[in-house]
């Protein structure tokens, strides 16, 4: 599919507002070729609230109460600005009201490349993790992203971290379903030396260096996260049994996020190493490529890492 | 339409009852912000017991109700008398609050009464009301919106990005009631930002503007009567001027009465006494 994460959610909404006249649309004055088509067909449940996160999300908020499902639309770094409209109006609401909110953020890590850092989201995950009741949709190419549409069906609320650019494909099938896990397996060898977990942009890098492993004779086991909040822990943590794990997250190493889900799961003395970005903030320019390399995360290089860190394991265990 | 004596004597005996009833509140619970409460008893009264609510039955999010939103969550608490008396809980409550298992906090949670959201921070609640009201006229439905706000809260600019969406989109079915009582938590209003001529500010943003007395049941009921039967395109903004810690001398004679408490004792007096202004 020749589109972007955030044109497959819209095609979904777009086909869907067709059917249910019970969706709203709201965007912080944001856009998208397919939103120009969606806003001129539907301009009663249409709305640009102008350039206003914490707006956005108490419209949204007001709106979801009278019964509407939404959508919300906006860069992924601007949602932080409402970050406590989020936690009273939604995330501590939700305890009292019905509320169905699916907030669309466009721009996960560093995909807003040349904008810089200012354009730049790497806390997100964490920062929505933290919050009780909200769950972090994470799609890693076009076609789990149209597929994580079905999660919006049912009442809750949802952050869709989206990436801006158009993702190497990994679900090549077009009827992939969203799996009720939160998560799935990319490629599963019959005797892996280690597992491999990513989410996001990251996913593709990571298909990528699982392939580059498998150059040098490493199986790597490759499992997509998809959720980041509410996946099925304890399923997951029957495939991380007795491996080396490896995470890999356009996101802050330590501080929340896909590595802390699997310190929580991994067992006593099993190994773990985090690749994500460092704590500080990158301000030389860039594409994403050459911004993720100045963060230390860089294909070739993690390869030569990992087989270091397996052959060192093994001798260790010989 | 003006009221009868009848009726004027009616509201005045409910806002002093209501006015008792809020001290109480805080007699039990100190942490009640009791000056920021006592500014709004006469301006809720009016409100609720004048029958400019449709409020068909006392249960909480009753079909074909008006929706109101208490923004001004601190200042909000002199409402729980109001919706005993209308029967959306046992009046017993009134004594129960703060309990672990009470309905009623120091400030007003969700899920009761006519609290359709969470208050208490500031400045989220014309947001939320500007959803609602868009979602209404969308579904066809002829409901009212109403936003008990501060003047302090106005200092947030979620506010104003509310304030100008309303504006945009005519809200004709929203309201906000602003209790002026122009102090704020460190002091008055005027020597943090002015809200001098604030009308100015929302008509230059397609608001419908009033200003009334908010502590005489009259002006307040025309002020309502009159906003509540314009059928302009606006959203409406109705100013109360008002006293923080009305009927409190050592409260309205305070810069910082928003921080100030009363002991039980001199609670029982002014309940006694009733109201010192």
């Amino acid at each position: 599919m020749n589109a972007s994460m955030r044109d497959a959610i819209l095609n979904e909404v777009y086909k869907d507002l067709q059917q249910d006249e019970e969706i709203f649309f709201l965007s912080a004055d944001f856009g998208a070729p397919l939103l120009d088509q969606l806003r001129r067909d539907f301009p009663q449940r249409f709305l640009n609230v102008g350039i206003a996160e914490q707006n956005l999300v108490n419209v949204a908020a007001g709106l979801a109460l009278e019964g509407f499902r939404l959508f919300t639309y906006a860069i992924a770094p601007f949602y932080l600005r409402a970050l406590e409209q989020i936690r009273n109006n939604l995330c501590l609401l939700s305890q009292y009201r019905r509320l169905n909110v699916n907030m669309l953020a466009v721009g996960a890590g560093c995909s807003y490349d040349m904008a810089g850092p200012t354009h730049h989201c790497f806390e997100d995950i964490s920062v929505l993790r933290s919050l009780p009741g909200i769950e972090v949709v994470s799609p890693s190419d076009t076609v789990a992203a149209a597929a994580a549409y079905c999660l919006t069906k049912k009442e809750g609320l949802r952050y869709f971290r989206l990436d801006s650019k158009i993702i190497e494909p990994l679900y090549v099938q077009e009827d992939f379903i969203w799996p009720k896990s939160g998560w799935h397996l990319l490629s599963n060898p019959k005797e892996p030396d280690c597992c491999l977990l990513s989410t996001g942009y990251m996913s593709s890098m990571t298909a990528q260096i699982a392939r580059l492993l498998q150059e040098q004779g490493i199986a790597a086991r490759h499992i997509d996260i998809l959720q980041l909040k509410y996946l099925d822990e304890e399923l997951l943590k029957k495939q991380l049994t007795q491996l080396p794990l490896f995470s890999f997250e356009e996101a802050y190493i330590g501080k929340g996020g896909l590595d802390s889900i699997l310190h929580k799961l991994r067992e006593p003395g099993q190994n773990l190493k985090p690749y994500g970005i460092p704590d500080r903030f990158e301000t030389s320019h860039g594409n994403r490529r050459e911004t993720l390399k100045a963060y230390g995360l860089c294909p070739e290089k993690i390869v030569e890492e990992i087989s270091k860190i397996l052959i060192k394991s093994k001798s260790d265990t010989d | 339409m003006e009221m009868s004596e009848e009726q004027i004597n009616f509201l005045r005996c409910k806002a002093d009852w209501v006015w008792q009833q809020t001290l109480l509140l805080h007699g039990r619970v100190p942490e009640v912000r009791i000056a920021s409460c006592l500014s709004a008893c006469d301006l809720l009264s009016v409100l609720f017991y004048a029958g400019f609510l449709s409020l068909p039955e006392p249960t909480y999010l009753c079909p074909k109700r008006d929706r109101f939103i208490a923004s001004k969550g601190h200042g909000s608490l002199a409402l729980f008398p109001i919706l005993a008396d209308l029967g959306f809980f046992p009046v017993q409550e009134l004594e129960n609050i703060a309990h672990p298992e009470a309905i009623l906090s120091a400030i007003p949670a969700a899920g009761f009464g006519t609290f359709e959201t969470l208050n208490g921070s500031l400045g989220h609640g014309l947001g939320l009301a500007c959803g609602m009201a868009l979602a209404l006229r969308t579904q066809k439905k002829d409901a009212k919106v109403i936003v008990l706000h501060g003047d302090g809260e106005l200092y947030e600019g979620a506010v104003w990005e509310a304030i100008m969406l309303a504006g945009q989109l005519e809200l004709s079915r929203l309201y906000l009631i602003v209790d002026c009582n122009a102090k704020s938590m460190l002091g008055k209003c005027d020597d943090i930002i002015s809200w001098h001529n604030v009308e100015a500010r929302f008509e230059a943003f397609g608001w419908e503007c009033r200003r009334c007395q908010g502590h005489d049941v009259e002006s307040l009921h025309a002020a309502l009567q009159s906003m509540f039967q314009a059928d302009s395109a606006k959203p409406k903004l109705l100013l109360a001027d008002t006293i923080k810690g009305h009927g409190v001398p050592e409260l309205e004679n305070s810069d910082i009465c928003h921080v100030l408490g009363l002991s039980k004792q001199r609670i029982d007096q002014l309940v006694e006494g009733g109201r010192q202004t």
